[in-house]
């Protein structure tokens, strides 16, 4: 049951997490954002949370203790007894075999000594690849908020310059009296970073000519956007080179 | 993963969809009076005392749509299109402009060349002519209006109509009656009947050549008609009892009247060619001021069968009636805009009579005057303004109020009482 259990945790945290960024690609994903970086503090918060796991701890390598010499000396001491009873042959012999053993122990210690080299840099590999794993995880998860961000952001600028234009297109709109509920003529505005309308064009007549003159008129009217000036070239061009509006009245009596 | 990938150029699509929404809609208008400038027309070559332009500025700014430039703050006078400097006008916030020049004809009439300039759009909207007479100057300048009026406004000028209506005048003790025909802003006043008994009820006939109208000349209320270029006259009722209100069919054949020889006030159809009349009405109530729909098959009549007097529909083929409306405990006097659906008349709701305009398709009332003895609404034929009588001290006046409410003015006031107006419809 507890391994089910934690399963199911995991799995459920998972699920969330894909709610959370499926809701935020709807709410707020564009394909053409994340250029503008207002970065707010608590990324900087997040940041701090997430770099002491980021940091590799490597573990301090231990270092195996073979006592060797000592092993050596007994071993000679030894020989030297027997070589005092044996003959000089076999002494020679001995004393050869020695030192083959000597040269199996040295090589031992050699294997020894490249296969704890060879996991220590396993393992500093690994940690390193881990290292790197969190790292570019941390990494994408920090240009994910970003542009999520700035994506939030460049959303909040463009209403409010929206808004502004809509603003000041009704403030100038003169209805003629033969408006009426339900016209509507969309057009098209085009304008320079100055905020300075050098061009309207009727994209959808509404079919009444005096109706289209006033919306054009109104447009004419507010000649320039003085706001505009101060917006973010690149938004600007993405944006607002040409806005779209449609006029439809709805605060007619007929 | 292919499953994801494909989950997420979904939300692409979504989301680049509702992006598609980046249109900005403007819902709310700020509707003021178009600022036009009306340059002087050069008119040197005509000896008249008339000054067009300033009979085009009043004409316009009479409408309420408009709001003219003094003529003492323009920088230049300009009389063609090509000799127009846009930065004048627009220093004046001017949003059009109006320039022209007179020049006689060969025949001995004249001709204004007039161009209409959009000063926000800095190009010319048009340029027309018009030509006349020496006594036609006023002519020459409403039909300038209303080709300016129709040009920004999309609905047609009505300038170049006319206004018939009643004026009585107090002499020596006597009564003296006129009946009168005026241009809609009330200059050029046309005597068409003087009587010392009262004429009531004048009628325009939908050709604009005639009108009906009841006259006591003879002892007894009777109908007439008659034709405003030939004068010829002709009597048309002679009943026992009241004949009155009458009202003209679209296709000016026919009258709808009212009669009481049969006892009381009913609606009758008069063919006027046959003099054949049919009782369209029967009710023990007064049934009175009747008015043609567009469609030449229905009626409004003001009745009090109700107990009240209220404005009611007739089907003139099968005399089914219907009442129209039921806000306030007065209403009478149905006057139809030419769309067939705002209906004015003379309303009350507590004790005062305010003129009133009524959706027949929403069934919205609208009380257009303030003032205490509002009467007699007649609708302009482009519908955008109605004139009314009221009372200016213990004078009666005409006055005229836009159909929005937005604009009223009183005519000029001739001699005497001025009464019972009635607007002509679209002439030539």
């Amino acid at each position: 049951m507890r391994p089910v259990q934690s399963y199911a945790i995991a799995v459920l945290a998972s699920v969330a997490l894909h709610v959370v960024v499926v809701g935020a690609l709807l709410a707020n994903w564009q394909p053409d954002t994340a250029r503008i970086m207002v970065q707010p503090q608590f990324i900087e918060a997040k940041l701090v949370e997430l770099a002491p796991k980021a940091k590799p701890k490597p573990p301090a390598p231990q270092k195996p203790k073979v006592d060797v010499a000592k092993k050596q000396n007994d071993e000679k001491k030894r020989l030297e007894k027997l070589a005092a009873d044996k003959k000089a042959q076999e002494k020679k012999r001995l004393q050869q075999e020695q030192l083959k053993k000597a040269e199996q122990a040295k090589k031992e210690k050699q294997r020894l000594e490249d296969q704890r080299k060879a996991e220590e840099k396993k393992r500093q590999e690994k940690a390193a690849a881990e290292r790197e794993r969190i790292e570019a995880e941390f990494a994408k998860a920090l240009e994910k908020e970003r542009s999520e961000v700035a994506a939030k952001n460049d959303e909040r600028v463009v209403n409010s310059y929206r808004q502004l234009i809509q603003q000041r297109l009704s403030e100038n709109w003169s209805r003629p009296p033969s408006a009426r509920l339900g016209m509507e003529t969309l057009i098209r505005i085009r304008l320079v970073p100055t905020g300075r309308i050098v061009g309207v064009t009727v994209l959808k007549s509404s079919g009444d000519i005096a109706f289209d003159r006033s919306v054009e008129q109104a447009a004419l009217k507010v000649e320039q956007f003085v706001e505009i000036q101060g917006m973010d070239p690149g938004l600007f061009e993405r944006k607002f080179r040409q806005v779209d509006v449609a006029f439809s009245p709805e605060d007619l009596r007929l | 993963m292919r499953y994801k990938i494909v989950a997420l150029l979904m939300l692409m699509v979504f989301s680049s969809s509702s992006y598609s929404e980046l249109v900005i809609r403007v819902t709310q208008g700020n509707d003021k009076p178009t600022k036009i400038a009306i340059a002087p027309i050069s008119q040197g070559v005509a000896k008249t005392s008339e000054d067009i332009s300033r009979i085009v500025e009043a004409d316009l700014q009479r409408s309420g749509l408009f709001e003219t430039i003094e003529r003492r703050d323009m920088l230049a006078f300009p009389t063609r299109a090509k000799d127009v400097y846009y930065r004048d006008w627009r220093l004046l916030g001017a949003e059009y402009l109006v320039a022209g020049q007179m020049q006689m004809l060969p025949d001995g009439r004249y001709q204004v060349e007039f161009s209409l300039l959009n000063v926000t759009g800095q190009k010319t909207v048009f340029t027309h002519r018009v030509s006349g007479s020496l006594s036609q100057m006023r002519d020459l300048s409403h039909l300038i209006s209303d080709k300016v009026y129709e040009e920004i406004t999309g609905i047609r000028g009505a300038f170049s109509t006319r206004l018939a209506y009643i004026t009585s005048v107090r002499k020596n003790g006597k009564y003296s009656y006129r009946l009168n025909v005026s241009d809609a802003d009330g200059a050029r006043e046309k005597l068409i009947l003087e009587s010392s008994q009262p004429i009531m009820s004048p009628a325009w006939s939908n050709s604009g050549q005639e009108l009906a109208y009841v006259s006591f000349e003879t002892g007894r209320p009777a109908i007439f008609r008659q034709n405003l270029v030939t004068a010829a006259r002709q009597q048309l009722t002679n009943f026992t009892g009241i004949n009155g209100a009458p009202s003209w069919s679209p296709d000016d054949r026919k009258l709808a009247l009212v009669l009481s020889k049969d006892g009381n006030p009913e609606i009758y159809l008069l063919e006027i060619e046959s003099k054949k009349f049919t009782r369209l009405t029967r009710h023990f109530a007064i049934d009175t001021e009747p008015t043609w729909m567009p469609d030449s098959k229905h009626l409004l009549f003001t009745s009090d069968r109700g107990g009240t007097p209220q404005i009611y529909k007739l089907n003139i083929a099968s005399n089914a009636t219907e009442r129209i409306t039921f806000a306030g405990n007065y209403n009478a006097r149905p006057s139809l805009a030419p769309d067939g659906r705002t209906l004015a008349m003379v309303h009350r709701t507590t004790d005062t009579f305010h003129i009133a305009s009524f959706d027949l398709q929403t069934g919205r009332m609208i009380e257009l005057t303030e003032t205490r003895l509002d009467e007699s609404p007649t609708v302009a034929p482009n519908g955008a303004m109605l004139m009314y009588a009221t009372k200016q001290g213990d004078r009666g006046v005409l006055a005229a109020v836009s159909l929005d409410a937005g604009v009223r003015y009183v005519l000029p006031a001739s001699a005497g009482d001025v009464r019972e107006p009635a607007w002509s419809p679209f002439l030539r």
